[in-house]
């Protein structure tokens, strides 16, 4: 899994998520996404890195949004979605 | 040090803060000075994030669920329960009522198939508790009435799904009005 070294693992399933979302067809792409929320195109290749967090308000954001499941980026469901 | 930019307090950070009140109020820490230093942060960190100055990390946040047995949900979702007993219980109750409201699922409650008391299956069980020593009209009610308790709770849980669903866009709608006026904040400043 590329996102191996991310820094959290909050940070680590947010990567697998937002993947997940553009595989489901939830996002047109990555950078729409990020840009969307006022983000850098790179901010999903430093996450991978494990350079930097993903913000927990940019979190909130996309959990409530794409009415994700929380559990999921802690490690208790693997339900992405709600 | 903490900058002296001040942002808004942020939903995540909001809910930090209220769990922390309740953590003093229940007595599971002293003060804010002290849950600061016990999750390895700084005595100023609770007020640092009341004021905007500054707003939790992950590591905060998971170092906190983990010392704490905070259920992580809660900073995320409404209506979700501070403690990670409470959201367990939650969870078991909730099981075990998916599995007794619908139909054949019924019949799960009971962990029907494989165990069995004093030779009987646990269905059986249950239905000779609950209409064996029954006599025969009131056998009938009693089904008539288990049947229109169960489509009750089918109606009321079709209708708390649409009223959830009601709420969501709300919260849609006001988080977008919300990023209105940051945004016309931002470009008035």
């Amino acid at each position: 899994m590329q996102s191996g070294k991310a820094k959290s693992y909050i940070s680590k399933y947010f990567v697998i998520a937002v993947k997940k979302l553009k595989t489901d067809g939830r996002i047109a792409s990555q950078n729409r996404f990020l840009s969307d929320y006022g983000y850098s195109k790179s901010l999903i290749s430093h996450i991978e890195k494990g350079r930097q967090d993903v913000t927990l308000n940019f979190l909130y954001r996309v959990i409530n949004d794409f009415r994700l499941n929380p559990a999921y980026f802690f490690g208790i469901s693997e339900e992405l979605y709600r | 040090m903490p900058s002296s930019r001040k942002e808004p307090v942020t939903e995540v950070d909001r809910r930090f803060i209220k769990m922390v009140d309740i953590l003093i109020n229940d007595k599971k820490v002293k003060n804010q000075s002290q849950f600061g230093y016990s999750i390895n942060a700084y005595a100023t960190l609770l007020p640092d994030i009341r004021r905007g100055k500054r707003s939790v990390t992950i590591q905060q946040l998971l170092d906190t669920v983990n010392l704490y047995g905070i259920n992580g949900n809660f900073f995320f979702s409404d209506n979700e329960p501070l403690y990670k007993e409470e959201a367990q219980r939650q969870v078991d109750i909730k099981k075990a009522g998916d599995n007794s409201i619908i139909g054949e699922k019924n019949k799960k409650i009971f962990h029907g198939g494989n165990g069995g008391i004093n030779g009987l299956k646990y269905v059986e069980y249950a239905d000779k508790l609950i209409y064996e020593e029954l006599p025969e009209e009131c056998r009938t009610k009693c089904k008539d009435v288990n049947r229109m308790l169960c489509e009750g709770v089918k109606v009321l849980y079709r209708h708390s799904k649409k009223l959830e669903d009601q709420i969501h866009k709300k919260n849609e709608q006001l988080l977008q009005i919300k990023d209105k006026y940051i945004n016309l904040l931002e470009k008035n400043k």
